[in-house]
């Protein structure tokens, strides 16, 4: 008799494994036990261009629900839900969390960050560069990140100079770090002899 | 020999004032002739916080960025 129920729990198992599969990629939630440490993983892997799924933005969005009345854990995640919107290319929700996290805690130079990639992304490039302006203005941990962001907005806004200073800055705040050097090679320079 | 003091103070005393102005001189001066596309797998680096909202970026490793395309 055990041995019938467990050949014919084993076969349902079985059966269902490839509907399980397809069905916890695309919506429903893992469990998790701590969504805000998760939310922060997962935008982590997203800022430095790793694939997520997309219930990654669920996962945030537990975050959110579960930082509430916790003003630097709610920023935080508003933060990192911003980052994943940006990587799924939903730049209006990225916009309404960045701000969101600005109007839970002033002086988050991350939130600032991923509101000018939003606004550069849907080219409003004038003020992605003050929002790059701004957390410049608030001493992040990486400068040479809201630099090289800062020079890319700047560029496609049609301010040359603007961007090559701004890709010049961040290749001397991160001298190791190649892509602000490649960017620098783009640009054929001259200095004026009328200055 | 009072006068080459006074003049020698004077000098070390202006020279910050010099080398910031040469500095932003040398900004000006700068004209950019040309530039040539960027990459279009160059992309802008967003910000992620820990859960209590300190940095946790790693720029140089995170060479790719995010996929951000152009609307």
């Amino acid at each position: 008799m055990n041995f019938k129920l467990l050949t014919l729990a084993t076969a349902c198992a079985v059966a269902a494994m490839p509907v399980m599969k397809a069905s916890a990629y695309d919506s429903i939630l893992p469990l998790s036990p701590d969504p805000m440490q998760q939310c922060s993983d997962y935008a982590a892997r997203a800022g430095a261009g790793e694939a997520v799924a997309k219930w990654s933005v669920k996962v945030c969005d537990q975050a959110v629900d579960k930082a509430k009345g916790m003003r630097d854990e709610l920023a935080a995640a508003y933060v990192n839900r911003s980052v994943l919107h940006l990587a799924f290319q939903q730049y209006d929700a990225a916009l309404a969390d960045s701000d969101a996290a600005i109007h839970a805690k002033a002086g988050i130079a991350q939130a600032h960050i991923n509101r000018g990639i939003a606004l550069s992304a849907v080219k409003r490039n004038k003020e992605a560069g003050q929002a790059f302006s701004d957390a410049i203005a608030l001493n992040p941990s990486h400068p040479e990140v809201v630099y090289f962001d800062r020079a890319m907005a700047r560029e496609d806004d049609g301010d040359m100079k603007g961007a090559y200073l701004d890709y010049r800055k961040a290749a001397q705040l991160a001298p190791t770090w190649d892509t602000p050097k490649q960017q620098l090679a783009r640009f054929t320079v001259a200095h004026s002899p009328n200055s | 020999m009072k006068w080459a003091l006074f003049f020698c103070a004077v000098s070390v005393v202006a020279l910050p004032f010099q080398m910031t102005m040469a500095a932003a001189s040398d900004d000006d001066d700068i004209v950019i002739l040309a530039v040539k596309p960027r990459d279009p797998n160059v992309k802008p680096i967003a910000a992620a916080v820990s859960p209590k909202g300190e940095d946790i970026s790693k720029p140089q490793a995170a060479n790719a960025g995010v996929q951000v395309s152009r609307r």
